[in-house]
């Protein structure tokens, strides 16, 4: 059961980062027209994969609270489910990403296609923040803007990362000047970010914490963090190393080394990302 | 300090997730491990809300059979608390189970023993 949440909640974090990731290309990282298709091929793909792990979490969550595997008990107490905070948070993620994977359907112009998909995903966020013990103090509280600052940031970092590696740089004419370009706009993106990421999880943490530190080196859940916090000081690392030789001409080795090194920290993200997903369903006492 | 050591700790603080905070017991009346007159009722409070549907506190005795049929009840006033009226208790020792479902859907569970004398 624990793996099924662990791969559940790695699914649904990997799928909103690149939501995100591709949102904010989309925006602003000035990509080729021919690009533009790929990046909302790759946003629906993601709201269509957050819309199958959804109910899947809904299943795990209704288990949890029931006990039981068996879909014969677990029918009849879903619309309970359903009416517990956690229950209605899961569904009104789920009629996001929904018409956000309809939207794809519509004939929308460019226009009113990223700005629908980003109110859908400004709308996702906002449900997905108040999913945690964010929700303990009540609904509007500070914790739940903590969180979701937090989760657009780490979405933001890790998604643009993410769809670098995978659907833009593979598809970036390499002899042109695109990808210096595009690195650079990257960099400063999870720069700005990774501040983002500094400040929301220090506020986070000291809000859900009040202080208290002990579970950190005395838990499972203290071990793992530990391994995640290792993992984020290499992406850390990767980050820095390419900051740096991105500043001035990029050569075509240069290029290949950096390229290479986008791959490698996309890979590392989501070692973050499963880590997290992990964390998510471990007490730390 | 070495700069490495203050981002590790920074990079420590930044990294706790939403998962801190599960629903552990807080108050309980009659208090765990105490010695005293039969209770009119048992009362837990927990750390943070708790959804009551899925919540609950059973009393049961030493060897862990259960004393009554009543189930235990939300307060509508602070969902943090959970309320059993239970039968009357002869001397001896008792167990109350307690589960508690917080409002992200974190399950847990756990026991404590209180005697009546």
């Amino acid at each position: 059961m624990l793996t099924l949440h662990i791969a559940c909640s790695s699914t649904s974090d990997i799928a909103f980062s690149i939501m995100w990731g591709s949102i904010l290309a989309l925006y602003w990282n000035a990509l080729p027209h021919s690009l533009l298709s790929i990046l909302y091929k790759v946003f629906h793909a993601a709201a269509l994969t957050l819309c199958m792990a959804l109910p899947l979490q809904l299943l795990l969550l209704a288990a949890d609270m029931a006990g039981t595997m068996h879909w014969s008990e677990l029918r009849p107490i879903l619309p309970d489910v359903l009416a517990t905070h956690a229950g209605s948070v899961l569904l009104s993620q789920f009629i996001c990403v929904f018409l956000t994977s309809l939207s794809s359907l519509l004939p929308l112009g460019p226009w009113s296609r990223r700005s629908f998909s980003s109110a859908l995903l400004l709308a996702l966020t906002t449900f997905k923040a108040t999913a945690g013990h964010a929700a303990s103090d009540g609904t509007f509280s500070l914790r739940e803007i903590a969180q979701w600052l937090h989760l657009v940031s780490i979405a933001s970092w890790a998604g643009g990362i993410l769809l670098a590696a995978w659907f833009i740089l593979p598809h970036l004419d390499r002899e042109s000047s695109m990808p210096l370009t595009f690195l650079r706009r990257l960099s400063f993106q999870c720069t700005l970010f990774l501040a983002l990421v500094f400040l929301s999880g220090a506020s986070n943490t000291w809000l859900v914490t009040e202080g208290q530190l002990a579970p950190l080196s005395s838990s499972t859940w203290g071990t793992l963090l530990i391994v995640k916090i290792a993992f984020v000081l290499f992406a850390l690392r990767i980050g820095f190393q390419n900051r740096r030789d991105i500043q001035g001409e990029l050569t075509t080795s240069t290029q290949a080394v950096v390229i290479k090194r986008i791959r490698l920290e996309a890979l590392v993200m989501l070692v973050i990302l499963c880590a997290s997903g992990w964390l998510s369903n471990l007490s730390p006492t | 300090m070495r700069k490495s050591s203050l981002l590790a700790i920074a990079l420590t603080l930044l990294s706790v997730p939403s998962a801190w905070a599960h629903a552990h017991p807080k108050i309980m009346v009659p208090a765990a491990d105490s010695a005293g007159p039969a209770p009119a009722k048992i009362i837990v409070t927990f750390s943070e809300p708790v959804e009551a549907k899925f919540s609950s506190i059973v009393l049961t005795t030493e060897k862990g059979e259960p004393l009554s049929k009543e189930k235990s009840v939300g307060d509508p006033s602070d969902p943090k608390t959970l309320t059993l009226t239970p039968p009357s208790l002869a001397t001896g020792d008792y167990l109350v189970h307690w589960t508690s479902v917080a409002p992200d859907g974190h399950k847990m569970q756990g026991e404590y023993k209180f005697t009546v004398k």
